[in-house]
C-alpha cells in the first residue's frame, strides 16, 4: 500500500511543479526513480527511445513504465494519473477564471519569472539524455565514444535546424538510429 | 451519452495522432476538434494552446482538459484527458514489453544510443526555441545560465533550483514593474 501512496505522491509532485512541460520534466523523472531506487537511469533511457515511436506526451510514457515498473499494471495507472491531476485541475481552474488571471500582474510575474529557469532544465535534459548514461557506463568524460556522441548531437541539431531539406521527426529518428549503429 | 462518445472517440484518435509534440500536435487538433467537430473555434484553440504552455504539467494534458471542459464541464474534461492518454499508456507498455528482450543485443544498443543523441538535439532545439521566449533582458540571462550552473554542476535537488529560480524571476519581475509604475507616475 505504503508503494502506492509513495508513486501517487511522487508524480502529483511532478505534475505540479513540472513548468514548461516536454524535455523539462526529464530531470524530475530521473531525481525521483534515482533517489527512491525504482528504475535504473540506463533504463529509463531506454524507454524514452522506445518512446520516439510512441505518440502523445512522453511524461505519460515515463509515468506508466516507472509505475509498471515499481507495481504492476495499477502502479502504472497510479503514476500516470497522478501525474495528470495538476494539469486537469489547474486547466479547469483557468479556463473559469481566465480573464482575471491573464490581468493578474502577480501571476504574469510569476509565469514569465519561471521561464529562464526552464533553460536550465532542458540543458540538464539534454546531458541526462545525451551523456550521463555513457559516462555511468565507461566513468570517463575522456574518451571516443563521448567525443563522438557530442559531435552526433551537435550535428544533429544543425540538421534540425538547416532549411534545406525539411526533415521530419519520424526520419530524424531513424536517421540517426542508423548513425548511432555506424559510430558506436 | 452520444456526445461523451464521441468525445471518447476523438480524443483516442488525438492520442493515436499525437506525434512530435508541440507545433505537430496544434495542427491535429485543429483539424479534429476545430474542423470536423467544431468543438471550439479556431480562436479559442490558438489561445488554448497558448495557455496550455505556461501553466504546470504536460501541455498536451492541458490542452485536452480545456477543450473538454469547454465543450462538457468536468465529466468531459475527465473523458477527454483519460482517453487523450489512453494510447500512449497502452502503446509504451505493450511496446517496451516487446522490445525489451532485445535491447542487449549490442546492435539495438548502439541504435538506441543513437536516438538518445537525436533526442539530445530535439533537446538542444527546444532549448533555442525556448530561449526566444524566455530571454527578454539581460537579467533573464543570469537567472538562465545560473539555473543551467545549479542543474549541471552541484547536487542541489531539481525542485528546490526550480524554486528558488522562480522565486527569484518573480522577485526580479515585480522590482521592474514597480519601477516601472514609478516612472510612469513621475511622467504624469
Amino acid at each position: 500500500m505504503s508503494t502506492f501512496i509513495d508513486l501517487f505522491l511522487v508524480f502529483l509532485k511532478i505534475g505540479a511543479i513540472s513548468f514548461g512541460g516536454g524535455y523539462a520534466m526529464i530531470p524530475f523523472f530521473e531525481t525521483e526513480m534515482v533517489s527512491h531506487n525504482w528504475v535504473s537511469l540506463a533504463d529509463y533511457v531506454k524507454v524514452i527511445a522506445i518512446a520516439q515511436v510512441v505518440p502523445g506526451p512522453f511524461a505519460v510514457d515515463s509515468s506508466s513504465y516507472i509505475g509498471f515498473k515499481v507495481a504492476g499494471i495499477v502502479g502504472a495507472i497510479i503514476a500516470t494519473i497522478a501525474l495528470c491531476i495538476p494539469s486537469f485541475v489547474a486547466s479547469v481552474i483557468i479556463t473559469k477564471f481566465y480573464t482575471q488571471f491573464k490581468a493578474n500582474k502577480y501571476v504574469n510575474a510569476l509565469l514569465k519569472g519561471v521561464r529562464p529557469a526552464v533553460l536550465g532544465l532542458l540543458l540538464s535534459a539534454a546531458y541526462i539524455i545525451g551523456l550521463k548514461p555513457l559516462y555511468q557506463a565507461t566513468h570517463t568524460f575522456m574518451s571516443l565514444t563521448m567525443l563522438k556522441a557530442v559531435i552526433m548531437a551537435v550535428a544533429g541539431y544543425f540538421v534540425l535546424n538547416q532549411k534545406k531539406v525539411k526533415v521530419g521527426t519520424f526520419t530524424f529518428i531513424a536517421a540517426t538510429a542508423v548513425v548511432g549503429i555506424l559510430l558506436f | 451519452m452520444g456526445i461523451y462518445l464521441e468525445m471518447f472517440i476523438t480524443f483516442f484518435k488525438i492520442g493515436c495522432l499525437a506525434f512530435g509534440g508541440g507545433y505537430a500536435v496544434i495542427a491535429i487538433l485543429q483539424k479534429e476538434v476545430v474542423e470536423l467537430k467544431q468543438w471550439v473555434t479556431n480562436d479559442e484553440l490558438t489561445d488554448i494552446m497558448a495557455i496550455s504552455q505556461t501553466l504546470p504539467g504536460i501541455i498536451f494534458v492541458n490542452s485536452a482538459t480545456m477543450i473538454g471542459y469547454r465543450k462538457k464541464g468536468l465529466l468531459g474534461a475527465t473523458v477527454a484527458t483519460i482517453t487523450s492518454c489512453l494510447p500512449t499508456f497502452l502503446l509504451i507498455l505493450l511496446l517496451t514489453f516487446v522490445i525489451w528482450g532485445f535491447t542487449d543485443n549490442p546492435i539495438v544498443h548502439k541504435a538506441f544510443i543513437g536516438i538518445l543523441l537525436g533526442v539530445t538535439a530535439l533537446i538542444l532545439n527546444s532549448v533555442k526555441k525556448t530561449w526566444k521566449t524566455a530571454v527578454k533582458h539581460y537579467s533573464d540571462v543570469i537567472l538562465a545560465l545560473l539555473s543551467a550552473a545549479l542543474m549541471l554542476f552541484t547536487n542541489i535537488n531539481v525542485v528546490l533550483v526550480l524554486l528558488l529560480l522562480a522565486a527569484l524571476g518573480f522577485a526580479k519581475n515585480i522590482y521592474f514593474l514597480k519601477k516601472e509604475e514609478k516612472q510612469h507616475v513621475n511622467v504624469h
